[in-house]
């Protein structure tokens, strides 16, 4: 008998392990560097390849709640989040576009890969009355292939913006939206990215 | 004791009714950290409609504070917060001007904004409504109307500066970066998009 109670609990854990498949559009690695320069498609004389395989990425999550069995039912969020590596590609292309006509061909091409990954989830300890967990920091840590030299890159939530002054000021943490975490993940990952390509230049 | 009631009275009145205007002018100290001028620029023109002398001056939605006003400059610091947002992208901006050979003229018009400190924290919180209109060509591109709350919460992603660190300090500058962030992060992903329809 606890046998049986033991599996179904195993089956429902199971089923309740949630994935989400984020998609990489270039919505926000669009906006940096100078997007205007982007539309205004200035005269280029330089041409580009770019590649990246076409294969799923699985980045797996990890949050500070506890991680026992049931953990995928109590958590709020995916275990597993899902990512087109192919969809890279709109990265890479936001990057060059400024400077060079870029085309998607594997010969002589800037390949990039994500080769795994991690979202890591901090939770206030405190969670209240109502069970709301309060999220207040999202970091993606990838391992990244460039032309094959293997890098590995972190960013959170804040995308490095944060001024080293910051500190000093008094303010409260701010609580992040879960139900917002995939375009927050598609952000960081996006930007981490952009801001890699700019600095192997 | 009539008298003394009196002058007790009096001082009361005196603390609630009197207290002074900071005046809220435009520093560049308080905003340029947060812009980045690395970036490959557009050589192209662009104009910020000039307005001159325009001040709002507000006194805080609660109580806290509420003795005094910030008489905010809001021509002087859209206008130049928008010169240096613009700055990034482009090689040649300016404020009024000809505007011959413009590639876009920009007109960011601070309407109003209202602002509270935190009861127990040393934390404000804003709201900014701009109205921004840019034209190309003589040819509307982008109206629309802006109402951001830009509480320093929402900007905790932002450079903050170990400035004047008083509550009227902390509204000025969360004014400059608050039309900062409304422009960075509102008001060029709509502008991109108005860009592209006409490319």
């Amino acid at each position: 008998m606890k046998n049986i109670i033991l599996a179904s609990l195993v089956l429902a854990t199971a089923v309740f392990a949630r994935t989400e498949t984020i998609e990489l559009t270039g919505e926000y690695s669009e906006q940096l560097g100078n997007p205007f320069k982007k539309v205004l498609n200035i005269n280029k004389s330089k041409n580009i390849n770019i590649y990246s395989e076409n294969k799923d990425v699985v980045l797996k999550v990890e949050s500070n709640l506890s991680s026992d069995m049931f953990s995928s039912i109590q958590n709020p969020h995916s275990e597993k989040i899902v990512i087109k590596n192919k969809d890279i590609e709109n990265i890479t292309e936001d990057f060059y576009i400024e400077e060079f006509n870029v085309y998607r061909s594997k010969s002589n091409a800037v390949v990039v890969d994500i080769l795994s990954g991690v979202v890591s989830l901090t939770y206030f300890n405190e969670i209240d009355k109502n069970q709301v967990h309060h999220l207040n920091r999202i970091e993606v840590a990838l391992v990244v292939l460039v032309n094959g030299i293997k890098k590995e890159i972190k960013m959170d939530h804040t995308l490095n913006k944060r001024g080293e002054d910051y500190d000093w000021v008094i303010s409260s943490d701010m609580t992040l939206d879960l139900s917002s975490l995939s375009d927050k993940v598609q952000e960081i990952i996006e930007t981490e990215l952009y801001i890699l390509l700019q600095k192997k230049d | 004791m009539k008298i003394l009631k009196l002058i007790i009275a009096s001082f009361i009145v005196v603390f609630t009714v009197s207290g002074c205007s900071y005046k809220g002018g435009y520093n560049p100290d308080l905003v340029t950290k947060n812009a980045d001028f690395n970036k490959s620029k557009v050589d192209k023109k662009v104009v910020i409609i000039d307005h001159y002398n325009k001040v709002i001056e507000k006194k805080p939605r609660t109580f806290r504070g509420s003795a005094n006003t910030i008489a905010m400059e809001t021509a002087s610091i859209g206008d130049n917060v928008s010169k240096l947002f613009m700055e990034q992208y482009f090689s040649d901006v300016s404020i009024g001007g000809s505007r011959n050979e413009s590639f876009i003229e920009m007109n960011v018009d601070v309407l109003d904004y209202a602002y509270n400190f935190g009861m127990i924290s040393d934390s404000v919180a804003m709201d900014i409504k701009i109205q921004v209109d840019v034209k190309q060509n003589d040819e509307l591109i982008l109206s629309k109307r802006y109402f951001e709350d830009v509480s320093n919460n929402n900007l905790a992603s932002f450079a903050w500066l170990k400035g004047d660190i008083t509550l009227y300090g902390q509204g000025i500058e969360t004014f400059h970066k608050g039309i900062f962030y409304i422009l960075e992060e509102k008001v060029k992903p709509d502008l991109i998009k108005a860009l592209k329809k006409r490319e």
